[in-house]
């Protein structure tokens, strides 16, 4: 099993040198430097999964390459890193998706001053997410989890002297901090049942444990995976996470980091399918927050929170299909949605940018005629996430609503399809909003500095008039990608996905799932009922939203309140944030200044009371100091004496 | 020599010593500490003998030489520090020299 | 003899107290000799000659004259007594009391059993004879550490007292 495989080391370990070349070398070094560092570490961290990927290909079937970094002695805990085919699927479209960003950013960066510390942040990420995803055990797995959870603080608050950015920055990482707790609570319990943390030990004795057990151990991960994916109810982080720099939306809070919990469900799927609740309890949270956000996506008027609870929307799809054992599929939907989502966020930074900043979506239109490169890929990501085929979309989302009606769940069959029509909706009426119909009397100037602008709106970039190659390559690399990523996974033809993630899921899998509906029939039903709702739910939001749509009057109340994500914030920050803050006001007014300042004075003063009568016993008098060196002796004379 | 006479001489010994130990104590001149630790010297060589005409051995005679050798060493070290003292602060006191103050 | 002995150690107590007390250091001197010479007849009394004879001759002897050479190079001041506030609040007292503690502490030690008779000596016993056969066979070692102790002594004056700028 362990053949130490080096290379594997080297797809954290160059993002991390990165980070300390660009930190240490900010001030120094110029910016084509800087990036250029950044961006070839990504670049050698690819290189590097591919050839893992390669030598991957060449192992037996059941066997994965592994490599350990570091042991304390102790069995079962200690660093190493595991690559099997779930991993490398994973580290593939972070390096690579992660590589095209870095590039992206270079131009879409290139007027900020804290250029060096930005992507000193963006490759620390890519070394902790190469680390979640490669650990070969749920302590190293922990370890990558709670830096990429410092990167997305760092960066969402990157813009720290913002007061939306700060407290946004804060809010994630709280949030977070929740699914950490819950971590480390189902890694406390798997310690205890199995006295291992490596996935090796653990998940093939996964179903000998107690089923009540498994289920707060299933429970618990799954707490911890709900806050990092940013799943219903702990998804209040991702809008405001929106504050950071768009490309930072775009690798972060849409490619990789919030499918950080797909991964764990996948990862650890033998303990949920062991336990009873296990993958109902997946599948339900997968659901929900499938439905919620496309429903809340309808009320933003934001381009990036449209856009964050579309990936909310898309994640809960991909928890969904992990809760019924779709996993191929999951993981599949995530290397889609990872390029088409990514190439949306790139297209709304080049939006952003055009309109100097201003991000809110009814003072945009016309786009198309200006920017036509944005228009046409802006059009492709959109059409891959709505699903249509041929776009990879469409075969992604395809396979795991079909995988529900095959195993028989048909409520959260509905649910999905009733999700992927507020989908076609809501990006239509995005699309149309942005880039059709007239153009904005004044382009939004007046507007900067109010919620969410990005912040350095009066940028070199001519509005309108080409998009710097930097940042156009990118978005083309991925919105080709986001169109002919299907062709992995066509029906009948061909199954990469499944034959590649098959050898890692197959290890584990149990009796299978009993099929409720013939497959053939279920795929019949599902593209018919997908297709059928996608694109009447386009029309009407075309009709709405088209070029013919009228002026933009008062906002209807019923979309005020999907705006405000169903007031769910107002509901937290009224049952945990007040009272959190009442009792911390109360122990920071009251405990502290009274009983642990006084402690502390107290302590203080006594020490300073001691320590004046020691002075005068160290006066540099020698006849004192005989006296004590005297009187001591009789004492201690006198004591032996008496004994 | 009756066994009353040995503690006669003890208690002589230790009176000295302690007699020596309150001048090192009290006095401020370093002359007269000196000569104080000196008392203390004689007491402590009369202990030795005396232990050593109880027992009948010579062991006593030659930590008595002993302390006869470190006393006149003592001696000559510490009055050459106090002629450097006096020599370089004009102190006639000991607590006049405080370099050990911390 | 005893009563050479009972004189020899009053005189000695006498000595040492004034040894103490003197207000002139030469008065503290001269009680010294005579307390070390009164402690040389009770060495002699007790069957050790040879220490005896040391302590007059090293002892009262030598190093006395030494105490004598300093105090008179130095002028036989007082101690100044005017400084009544001395810096060391409670130094005469503590010292007293610490004194006295250790006198019962060590007073109790001595007096708390009875001691054997003393030994039978044998002839000769404490002359020099038997003391050089002691100390060059017995205890080489001790005469050759106490004579590195003289000499560190001896270089640590001459380092301690020459003048370092003589030379120029």
């Amino acid at each position: 099993m362990e053949n130490g495989y080096w290379v594997l080391a080297l797809i954290p370990g160059l993002p991390l040198v990165g980070a300390a070349a660009n930190a240490a070398f900010r001030r120094r070094w110029g910016k084509p430097a800087l990036a250029g560092t950044a961006s070839a570490m990504v670049a050698m961290a690819f290189v590097a999964t591919l050839a893992s990927l390669v030598r991957y290909l060449g192992l037996e079937s059941h066997d994965a390459l592994s490599l350990t970094l570091w042991s304390w002695g102790v069995p079962g805990v200690g660093l190493g890193l595991l690559g099997d085919a779930v991993s490398l699927w994973f580290a593939l479209v972070v390096t690579g998706v992660g590589l095209l960003i870095h590039i992206y950013a270079a131009a879409y960066m290139s007027d900020d001053p804290d250029y060096g510390r930005f992507f000193a942040e963006l490759n620390y990420f890519i070394f902790a997410m190469s680390l979640l995803v490669l650990a070969d055990g749920f302590l190293g797995m922990l370890v990558g989890w709670a830096n990429v959870g410092l990167a997305s603080y760092l960066l969402i608050g990157f813009w720290n002297e913002r007061p939306a950015a700060a407290a946004a920055s804060r809010k994630a990482f709280w949030v977070n901090t929740v699914g950490e707790v819950g971590l480390i609570l189902a890694m406390a319990i798997l310690w205890n049942q199995f006295g291992s943390l490596r996935f090796a030990d653990v998940l093939p004795q996964a179903g000998l444990a107690q089923p009540e057990i498994l289920n707060w151990v299933a429970l618990l991960l799954l707490v911890g995976a709900v806050a990092k994916s940013a799943q219903l109810p702990l998804h209040v982080w991702l809008p405001d996470a929106m504050q950071g720099p768009t490309p930072v939306s775009a690798l972060i809070h849409a490619a990789t980091m919030v499918t950080a919990g797909v991964y764990l469900a996948v990862r650890a799927f033998p303990i949920f399918e062991a336990a009873p609740w296990g993958l109902t309890a997946v599948a339900a949270v997968g659901a929900a927050s499938a439905l919620f956000g496309a429903i809340v996506a309808v009320g933003q008027n934001d381009i990036k929170r449209v856009l964050a609870f579309s990936t909310m929307s898309q994640v809960g799809y991909m928890i969904l299909g992990a809760g019924v054992g779709a996993y191929s599929a999951a993981l599949f939907h995530f290397m889609t949605h990872a390029f088409f989502k990514a190439a949306l966020f790139l297209g709304a930074g080049i939006v952003i940018h055009h309109f100097h900043g201003e991000q809110d979506i009814r003072r945009m239109g016309g786009l198309g005629k200006q920017l036509p490169f944005a228009y046409w890929t802006f059009l492709l990501g959109t059409l891959a996430l709505i699903g249509l085929p041929p776009l990879s979309g469409f075969f992604s989302k395809d396979e795991i609503v079909v995988e529900l009606l095959v195993t028989g769940h048909t409520g959260l069959w509905a649910v999905a399809v009733a999700a992927a029509a507020l989908t076609a909706f809501y990006m239509t009426r995005l699309f149309c909003l942005v880039f059709t119909g007239d153009a904005p009397a004044k382009p939004g100037a007046k507007h900067r500095g109010q919620k969410g602008t990005t912040g350095h709106a009066a940028g070199g970039h001519d509005s309108g008039h080409g998009v710097p190659a930097l940042e156009s390559v990118p978005v083309l690399i991925l919105t080709v990608l986001s169109v002919g990523a299907g062709v992995l996974w066509i029906p009948g033809i061909t199954a990469v996905p499944e034959h590649f993630l098959g050898r890692v899921i197959e290890q584990y899998a149990g009796a299978g799932h009993a099929a409720a509906m013939d497959t053939g029939l279920a795929k019949t039903v599902t593209v018919a009922a997908l297709m059928g709702v996608a694109l009447l739910a386009m029309a009407l939001a075309v009709r709405l939203y088209g070029p013919a749509r009228q002026g933009a009057g008062p906002q209807p109340r019923w979309q005020s309140v999907l705006t405000n994500g169903l007031y769910l914030d107002d509901l937290y920050r009224a049952v945990i944030v007040r009272p959190l803050l009442a009792s911390a006001a109360y122990v920071g007014g009251v405990i502290d200044p009274h009983v642990v300042d006084g402690a502390v004075n107290g302590v203080a003063r006594l020490a300073g009371t001691l320590a004046v009568g020691v002075r005068r016993l160290q006066a540099g008098y020698v006849r004192r100091y005989a006296l004590i060196l005297m009187g001591g002796t009789a004492l201690i004379v006198l004591y032996f004496v008496m004994l | 020599m009756p066994g009353m006479a040995v503690q006669g001489y003890l208690v002589l010994s230790v009176v000295l010593f302690v007699i020596g130990l309150a001048g090192v104590l009290v006095r401020r001149s370093p002359l007269v500490m000196l000569m104080s630790i000196e008392l203390m010297w004689g007491a402590a060589g009369l202990l030795f003998l005396t232990f050593a005409r109880l027992w009948a051995g010579m062991e006593g005679h030659i930590f008595s030489f002993l302390i006869i050798v470190v006393g006149a060493a003592e001696a000559a070290i510490g009055l050459a520090l106090i002629v450097l003292i006096f020599r370089t602060r004009d102190a006639a006191d000991v607590d006049d020299v405080r370099a050990l103050r911390g | 003899m005893s009563w050479v002995v009972l004189i020899a150690a009053l005189v000695a107590l006498v000595a040492a107290m004034a040894v103490v007390r003197a207000r002139i250091p030469v008065h503290s001197v001269l009680a010294l000799v005579l307390n070390l010479v009164c402690l040389a007849v009770l060495f002699i009394v007790l069957d050790a000659e040879f220490m005896g004879l040391m302590q007059v001759i090293v002892y009262a002897g030598a190093v006395m004259v030494l105490f004598l050479f300093v105090v008179s190079l130095l002028g036989a001041r007082k101690e100044a007594i005017e400084r009544e506030m001395s810096l060391l609040a409670g130094q005469e007292g503590m010292g007293v009391v610490a004194a006295g503690v250790l006198l019962v502490a060590l007073l109790m030690a001595v007096l708390r059993q009875p001691l054997p008779a003393p030994a039978q000596v044998y002839p000769g016993f404490g002359a020099v004879r038997a003391f050089g056969a002691a100390l060059f066979y017995d205890h080489v070692l001790v005469l050759q550490l106490a004579a590195l102790l003289l000499m560190v002594a001896v270089v640590g004056v001459v380092v301690l007292i020459a003048r370092r700028d003589q030379g120029r």
